[in-house]
């Protein structure tokens, strides 16, 4: 099965600089690593003999200002793929972002706050320029919403007011506005916050800036639950959001079997408006769990029970015994290309008594690409069951809820489609609460 | 937000369609493109103003050697430039683009002025000319920057900075040095603080290895109670006439030499340790003390993998971590010393009976402050340099004095680190007893009252540490122990066998996939004990017994709830208990107590709490 489907939302992986650079190494001498492959195989988003997928994205957010992201990644070195940027957002929002000069991390008094991050344009500038001139599409500098949260109590920007952090977004638009060149292409941030107004009167300011397309974020997105990611999408297509040239909507952190259907329905309804829009989701867990935790992705049975469509994560198997030359296990996860191939003293590489791990930096890297493999594999999966209309293999309440999605587009406007949507709040909200 | 506003929150939101002009700008935000532009006619400014100050360096090096003045017109036109640049990010883009290597922004005398200066002088050959010295100019820079502020309100006033230059001194007139910051241990939690222990401590130690050789070669060529042996052929000596021998053991009295090294590195390593490490130089009384932290800190060999066995002692009952402080208390009813984490309710245990009077005239409980401990274990017990110290008071063989009621017993030491690392410092060893005023603090105790049968008991010579911690510690502390905290490596099982004790580790799935094992002297019976120990707790233990000066043999004992090593030194008997805990790494909860100080209430303290109570009528 192809993993790319035109039909499908697409699944962006959020690919992190370790694994990008690990791709680029050579395999040291004596290494075991799977017949027939070599390291430049696990760059997924290029033609090679494992798997190709087009897709992925990269965020300057894990550098420190001012160094260069991967040359990999540049348009130049890349000849199969496109690439989404995304700005940092989420870092310069917690003040984590290496390498800010002014903006200190920690609550700052909301003036100087504001005055720090004018300071800031070096960063502003770097963002900017590497987005504009090495991404397909870059996502615009926001200033998150969720700073003012609770959650974002330790955020620099945490005393600042929403109208503060829309304004300065708005600044940072306006300089990408002036200073980058016209074919740029950039998805729109629209962050959500604490009541729904602010997403409006974020979208309100912002929407001016229309360059390629848009990226829900915060409560605008996913972490608004079911309820408001649709509302907000119903909201910006009344305000003729989507009219072509505004081809793409992307919606940040999320990556599920379940949200990969749902966001497939939203872009064959999106469709009606702008047939070349795409919808498209992205996240690190394949990355986090290969690369941090050192998981292994379990293939979802995805059947009608709805708990078989999460994607569980086994400790990948790690033990001295298994990096013996003679050891001739399999992987014991063997449904993606990569893992019907592995052995495990291919990922147990380190022997001897006093090695305290048996892993190195490539074991890591093979686990991610298994998978981000299995989360693509589930979710266009997922996406054919709905295509095929595969009704007793998915749950109820999951078609009923891409039922509902489709209704509610055809209503004409926004607030007429809330009333429907109010009749399901209940299914809604127990299928994708919100979670800020 | 309630999903149920949504439809009202719409309808209350008047956008219109299409409306995408751009928004008024709030000036309390600023404008990111005006600023943009601004600061992109500045950079052509600034560029013109640098190119003058380059010329200005260029007419420095021509004329600095026909009077200094040149020099501070430079130094004066840099910080005015220094000055126009502020708010902008033109240096840092300017020393990035060319500067080959990194700087500090910050450093202890401000801010870092060596990257513009070698900026500025790029390409100019000053190598006999004052602007050589980066750190120097920069300190001088400093001073007249805050000048050029203070004195003269950033204004232009190149002359005026030049007259001042030469009116006070010139570049040495404004290099200023301060000392460095001090900063109270007592705030600080062992974890934290072990890690400067022993990063200073590691640093004494080296350092002293130079500064120590020829000391340490005298002394022990005029020793004459060393014992001799006799090699044929003739064994290779350096010019210094010491080798290194490797021999490995044939028979009884009989060795076959492997190698010999006469690399002077190796052999002033050994040589010094052994020369200044010797605890009987030591007055005996300090010497318990020394004695006994050094059975729960770490040698500074260990510098590097020791702060993986750091770890914090647990959490408090609202879940946040509570960092372990150790604490040396003398117990004055049973007149020993007892060593263990306050705070906590496990950990390493070391009680003591001391041989001698180790503090003069105790009444009650007395604790050694934590300040002190610190810097007895920084200067004294870590790096080991015992001859490298004087003491304020000589006590000989006689008790740490008596001083009064709040500090109840002072002594001071001397350092002379200046052999080492140029600095001299004090070692205050500076007894408390613990204040009445607030509540009494606990720390772990052992619970063995002697007459406890252990399971398995045997008779070791010190030989017998060293080569376990070859064969099973150091390997263990430099690897496996990075990853101390993962549940397979925090726990350590230990087989006790007939003849042999075998460390099991890398638990995975109740299986171990790794294990050590090294022969002791054979038991009475054969039966064999299982026991599992946090491995941070054993390492420490069999780290320190290796090294400590112990008179005959240590007696290994395993018991229900710790292992017990028992021993002695020329100045007292110790026990060091390694609890043991189950196969997930909790407490046994058995066989470990809290003790807390039992303090005199004097006189006065009865008629303060007597004062307090709402009872009390006149006395």
């Amino acid at each position: 099965m192809e993993l790319y489907n035109a039909k499908h939302a697409i699944y962006l992986p959020a690919v992190n600089a370790s694994y990008v650079a690990t791709c680029f190494r050579r395999i040291p001498l004596g290494r075991r690593f799977p017949e027939g492959l070599t390291l430049r195989d696990l760059m997924f988003w290029e033609e090679n003999s494992l798997w190709h997928y087009p897709f992925l994205l990269h965020s300057i957010g894990q550098y420190r200002v001012g160094t260069r992201p991967n040359a990999a990644l540049d348009r130049v070195n890349r000849k199969k793929s496109l690439l989404v940027g995304d700005s940092g957002g989420y870092q310069i929002g917690k003040g984590t972002l290496s390498g800010l000069q002014y903006v200190k991390r920690g609550p700052m008094k909301a003036t100087d706050a504001v005055a720090a991050w004018r300071k800031e344009r070096v960063t502003r500038n770097w963002i900017k320029d590497w987005l504009s001139q090495q991404c397909d599409y870059g996502m615009t500098i926001d200033m998150p919403l969720w700073a003012t949260s609770a959650s974002g109590n330790k955020s620099p920007f945490h005393h600042c007011s929403s109208q503060q952090l829309i304004a300065m977004t708005n600044q940072n638009l306006r300089l990408i506005d002036s200073f980058t060149p016209a074919r740029a292409k950039w998805l729109n941030v629209v962050q959500g916050g604490e009541t729904y107004l602010d997403t409006i009167d974020w979208f309100r300011t912002v929407k001016w800036f229309q360059r390629g397309g848009w990226a829900l974020a915060g409560s605008a997105g996913v972490a608004g639950g079911l309820v408001n990611f649709l509302m907000t999408v119903l909201f910006m297509r009344d305000q003729e959001a989507f009219r072509p040239g505004q081809d793409w909507l992307h919606v940040l952190g999320v990556s599920t079997p379940f949200w990969a259907v749902i966001l497939t329905a939203v872009q064959q309804q999106l469709r009606r408006y702008n047939t070349a829009l795409t919808v498209s989701y992205d996240s690190s867990s394949p990355f986090i769990l290969g690369g941090r935790f050192e998981q292994a992705c379990l293939r979802p049975a995805l059947t009608a029970n709805a708990s078989t469509w999460a994607i569980a994560a086994h400790r990948a198997p790690q033990r001295p015994s298994f990096a013996k030359d003679s050891c001739t296990k399999p992987f014991p996860y063997p449904h993606s290309p990569l893992g019907e191939r592995l052995k495990l003293n291919e990922l147990n590489v380190r022997e001897g008594k006093w090695e305290p791990r048996q892993f190195d930096t490539i074991s890591n890297a093979l686990l991610v690409n298994h998978n981000i493999w299995t989360h693509l594999d589930a979710f266009n999966r997922a996406n054919a069951l709905f295509s095929a209309c595969a009704f007793s293999s998915v749950p109820p309440e999951f078609r009923e809820c891409i039922e509902l999605i489709h209704r509610l587009f055809e209503y004409s406007d926004a607030i007429t489609a809330s009333y429907e949507l109010e009749k399901h709040l209940k299914l809604l909200d127990r299928l994708a609460p919100m979670s800020m | 937000m309630s999903s149920k506003t949504h439809a009202k929150d719409i309808g209350s939101a008047e956008v219109p369609a299409q409306s995408n002009a751009l928004p008024d700008i709030d000036p309390s935000i600023g404008d990111y493109v005006a600023d943009e532009q601004i600061h992109n006619a500045k950079k052509i400014q600034l560029d013109k103003q640098f190119e003058d100050v380059r010329a200005s360096a260029v007419s420095a090096a021509q004329y600095l050697l026909a009077g200094n003045e040149v020099l501070y017109r430079h130094m004066a036109k840099l910080t005015i430039w220094f000055h126009s640049a502020q708010g902008t990010n033109y240096i840092n883009e300017l020393i990035k683009a060319q500067a080959q290597k990194t700087y500090k922004a910050k450093v202890s005398h401000g801010y870092n002025f060596a990257p513009i200066i070698d900026v500025v002088w790029a390409g100019i050959d000053r190598q006999d000319l004052p602007v050589n010295k980066s750190n120097r100019i920069s300190r001088a820079l400093n001073r007249l920057y805050a000048i050029y502020g203070s004195k003269f309100e950033f204004r232009a006033a190149e002359n005026d900075l030049v007259r001042y230059m030469v009116d006070n001194g010139g570049v040495n007139g404004l290099v200023t040095y301060k000392p460095s910051a001090t900063t109270d241990a007592d705030e600080i939690p062992d974890i934290k603080a072990d890690k400067v222990i022993i990063k200073k401590s590691s640093e004494l130690a080296k350092s002293a290895v130079s500064k120590a050789y020829q000391d340490s070669l005298n002394y022990f060529r005029g020793k004459a109670d060393l014992p001799s042996v006799r090699f044929a052929p003739d064994i290779m000596v350096n010019e210094d006439e010491v080798s290194l021998v490797l021999v490995s053991k044939k028979d009884v009295n009989n060795y076959a030499v492997i190698d010999t090294v006469i690399d002077k590195e190796p052999i002033s390593q050994i040589l010094t340790k052994s020369y200044l490490g010797h605890y009987g130089v030591l007055p005996s009384a300090v010497r318990v003390v020394v004695e006994t932290l050094a059975t729960q800190c770490c040698p500074a060999e260990q510098e590097g993998t020791y702060t993986h066995l750091l770890t914090e002692a647990g959490k408090s009952s609202n879940g946040s971590k509570k960092s372990a402080v150790r604490r040396l208390i003398y117990k004055h009813d049973e007149q020993s010393f007892l060593l263990s984490n306050i705070k906590s309710d496990s950990g390493l245990v070391t009680v003591v009976k001391p041989k001698l009077e180790v503090l003069e005239g105790t009444e009650d409980d007395v604790a050694l402050r934590t300040m002190s401990r610190r810097a007895i274990e920084t200067y004294m017990v870590s790096p080991k340099n015992f001859r490298l110290l004087e003491f304020t008071q000589s006590i000989g063989d006689g008790p740490i004095p008596k001083r009064g009621n709040d500090i109840t017993h002072v002594l001071g030491i001397n350092v002379l680190t200046a052999k080492t690392d140029g600095n001299d410092a004090a070692v205050p060893i500076w007894f408390h007893r613990e204040s009445t005023d607030s509540q009494a603090i606990s720390q772990v105790d052992v619970i063995d009252r002697g007459d406890l049968t252990p399971q398995w008991q045997r008779r070791l010579k010190v030989d017998w540490f060293r080569e376990f911690n070859a064969a099973f510690t150091h390997n263990w502390v430099n690897s496996h122990a990075r990853h101390i905290n993962r549940p397979h490596q925090s726990v350590l099982e230990v087989l006790f066998r007939h003849s042999s004790l075998t460390v099991n580790f890398f638990n995975l799935d109740n299986q171990c996939d790794l294990h050590t094992l090294v022969a002791v002297p054979v038991g009475p019976t054969a039966n064999g004990y299982r026991r599992s120990f946090l491995s941070k707790d054993l390492a420490i233990a069999m780290l320190q017994v290796a090294d400590l000066p112990i008179i005959g043999e240590v007696t290994m004992a395993l018991y229900s709830s710790f292992l017990k090593l028992s021993y002695e030194t020329s100045v007292g008997h110790y026990h060091l208990y390694i609890p043991a805990v189950t196969s997930t790494g909790e407490p046994t909860g058995q066989g470990f107590g809290q003790y807390t100080m039992k303090s005199i209430i004097t006189f006065e303290d009865e008629l303060d709490a007597m004062d307090d109570g709402d009872d009390v009528g006149e006395l």
